[in-house]
């Protein structure tokens, strides 16, 4: 009989580990690892709340837990990209399993929620849109950034601002047009 | 109508009581396919207006990135400077200097960096070097309990810890010294627990805790925990890993004799190789499913597997697996009728693995061709064949149970009074002793 595969199956693939000699200097590290935190933090996020249902303000330290034990000992990683998707799912389900009163079932590899594909195209569409509002003017994003993101009404930022709520239907119908009108530059058209 | 403007579909949306000729509006939309689904756009975009990482931007609410980042560049140079130190101690001859160097105790050494290097040398020594994997893997965990808690942020110091007590428990699982190798699972496995998450790490413990748990026969446990490795590393997209546990569950299974049953699990593993075209992978499978055929009596199956298993090991140029092909296939030939043949091929087998320093597999090949030379009425030259094994366990100076073992088997020859049934025994005692060389050699009752 033929001896096992001992537990010598180490991987590479370290993100930090560079050829003897090769000079390395602090910067390359933090960018290579900015490459790869701004690749896949929209991802894991969306994973983390689509997928678990993870509150908001949550999501975050999870998706930093990940990255931490990552960088921890790089060189056992073998393949990045399914590694932190696992390792998001995992730290969902043991928040989970923390914070919630009727814990989801974390044994099994089936999750319920949106397919993989769905999430990527949903990842994706934020990220445009994202660089997106980045292009629009400063009234113009903040005017948007209250009403949809903060759910504040019309009214209350007409207040603010000492002008009519149909002033601001008017102003988030243009920004809003003119949001898409630059996504549809970067993506195509819908 | 014509066609209304894409600002009137986007107030529309938005706050329909302020568009002109609402009614006549919405009549159209609801009857003109390119406007209704120009207008599902701009309420999909809304929806996405409302979604937080739409308004992401790598710093917006993201006071641990710094950290991070921090540390991803701290813990590089710790990586690369660790690497320059432990130079010196990569060969398996630096043990003595090593030992005697304590560098835990030298303040350049306690890095995480020479930590994490540590771990990597004695993962890679554990096999054919255990007492110096261990020393180095001890040393690795006196630094990691020695660094503070807070010097690696979100309790990734646990990582780093645990991975030092796993590489313990491997070095000792292969020296044999199983209640150490446990508890130092134990230890990583605590570790690892105290982590955010579970990862890569609790993979390799429950691994490496099941091929113990085989060892000791405890079969039943083991089989739970290689399909439970297997399943974590599936989780974390580690296909090698768990197709890795898949392998340990065929040993657990044909262990077992659940012969059909490994066979099985090792074709899964043979079509992942042969996808990949993982030469290494489809020739291990192959010759583990050959052992299955031959246990089950299916020499047809049996020679086809093994003799692939035997081309692919003869060009990737594995001596140790060659040998091992041979032997299996010598079994086969003898099954087969072909005595003479299988018992040069055996002999041949048997001075391969001494020479490759594989004493117990030349042992075990060698009870299996004093089997042949039993059944094939040539008892008078067992005496002399045991004697060349005993010979060399006696050279490499491996004065063990297994020697004694051996020893007895010789005299049993030598006087004629050899059985099968001793020769099952020692069998049964070398694979024993080979797992816990403190074991001691008892004749069969």
């Amino acid at each position: 009989m033929e001896g096992l595969p001992s537990e010598v199956l180490a991987g590479d693939g370290s993100m930090s580990v560079t050829p003897r000699g090769q000079e390395i200097s602090d910067e390359s590290a933090a960018a290579r690892f900015d490459a790869v935190y701004g690749t896949y933090r929209p991802l894991l996020r969306k994973i983390a709340i689509r997928k678990f249902g993870i509150p908001v303000q949550a999501v975050d330290d999870l998706v930093h837990d990940v990255f931490a034990t990552y960088l921890a000992n790089p060189s056992n990683v073998r393949d990045l990209h399914p590694y932190l998707i696992g390792a998001i799912c995992n730290a969902s389900r043991q928040y989970r399993r923390r914070d919630d009163a009727s814990p989801i079932s974390s044994e099994g590899l089936d999750w319920s929620g949106p397919p993989e594909e769905e999430l990527v195209e949903g990842v994706v569409r934020n990220l445009v849109i994202s660089t997106t509002l980045s292009r629009l003017g400063v009234k113009c994003r903040e005017t948007l950034q209250r009403f949809y993101l903060y759910g504040e009404s019309a009214l209350s930022i007409a207040t603010s601002r000492d002008t009519s709520a149909n002033y601001i239907f008017r102003l988030l119908n243009y920004c809003r047009n003119r949001a898409r009108s630059i996504y549809r530059e970067m993506r195509g058209p819908e | 109508m014509k066609h209304p403007s894409e600002s009137v579909l986007g107030m529309l949306a938005l706050q329909r009581d302020l568009v002109k000729n609402r009614e006549s509006v919405e009549a159209h939309v609801a009857g003109c396919s390119l406007c209704r689904s120009a207008f599902e756009a701009i309420v999909a975009f809304d929806t996405a207006l409302a979604e937080p990482d739409s308004w992401l931007d790598k710093e917006t609410g993201n006071a641990g990135l710094e950290e991070l980042r921090r540390f991803a560049a701290r813990s590089a140079a710790e990586d690369q400077t660790a690497t320059e130190l432990l130079a010196e101690f990569e060969a398996p001859e630096s043990a003595a200097r090593f030992v005697w160097a304590d560098l835990p105790a030298r303040s350049a050494y306690r890095t995480g960096g020479v930590a994490r290097r540590l771990c990597r040398i004695a993962y890679g020594m554990c096999e054919h070097q255990p007492l110096y994997a261990l020393a180095l893997a001890q040393a690795a965990s006196r630094i990691a309990t020695n660094l503070p808690d807070t010097s690696y942020p979100r309790r990734g110091i646990h990582e780093l810890r645990g991975e030092s007590w796993k590489e313990q428990a491997n070095a000792l699982r292969f020296l044999g010294r199983f209640p150490e190798a446990l508890a130092a699972l134990d230890q990583a496995e605590a570790e690892y627990r105290r982590l955010p998450h579970e990862g890569i790490g609790l993979v390799n413990v429950q691994y490496v805790r099941a091929s113990l748990l085989m060892e000791q026969d405890r079969l039943e446990e083991a089989e739970a925990l290689a399909t439970a490795s297997a399943g974590a590393a599936l989780v974390l997209g580690d296909t090698e890993r768990f197709m890795r546990g898949r392998h340990l569950l065929g040993h657990i299974l044909f262990e077992r004799h659940d012969y059909a049953a490994a066979a099985q699990v090792w074709d899964g593993i043979l079509q992942y190789g042969r996808a990949r075209g993982d030469q290494l992978w489809i020739a291990r499978e192959e010759l583990a499913i050959g052992n299955c055929h031959l246990e089950l009596d299916q020499a047809a199956e049996a020679g086809r597997s093994l003799h692939e298993a035997l081309r692919i090991f003869t060009e990737l140029n594995i001596p140790s697996e060659i040998t091992r092909t041979e032997w299996a296939l010598a079994r086969l030939e003898f099954r087969e009728g072909h005595g003479v043949q299988a018992m040069h091929r055996l002999r041949e087998a048997v001075s391969q693995l001494s020479a490759c320093g594989m004493l117990t597999d030349s042992a075990l090949a060698a009870l299996d061709l004093a089997e042949m030379l039993d059944a094939s009425g040539r008892m008078r030259e067992i005496p002399r064949l045991l004697n060349g094994v005993v010979s060399t366990f006696t050279e490499a100076g491996k004065l063990s149970g297994a020697l004694a073992a051996l020893a007895y088997l010789k005299s049993a020859a030598a006087t004629g009074t050899l059985t099968p049934a001793m020769l099952t025994h020692v069998r049964r005692f070398l694979v024993a002793a080979d797992r816990q060389p403190e074991l001691l050699f008892g004749p069969p009752l």
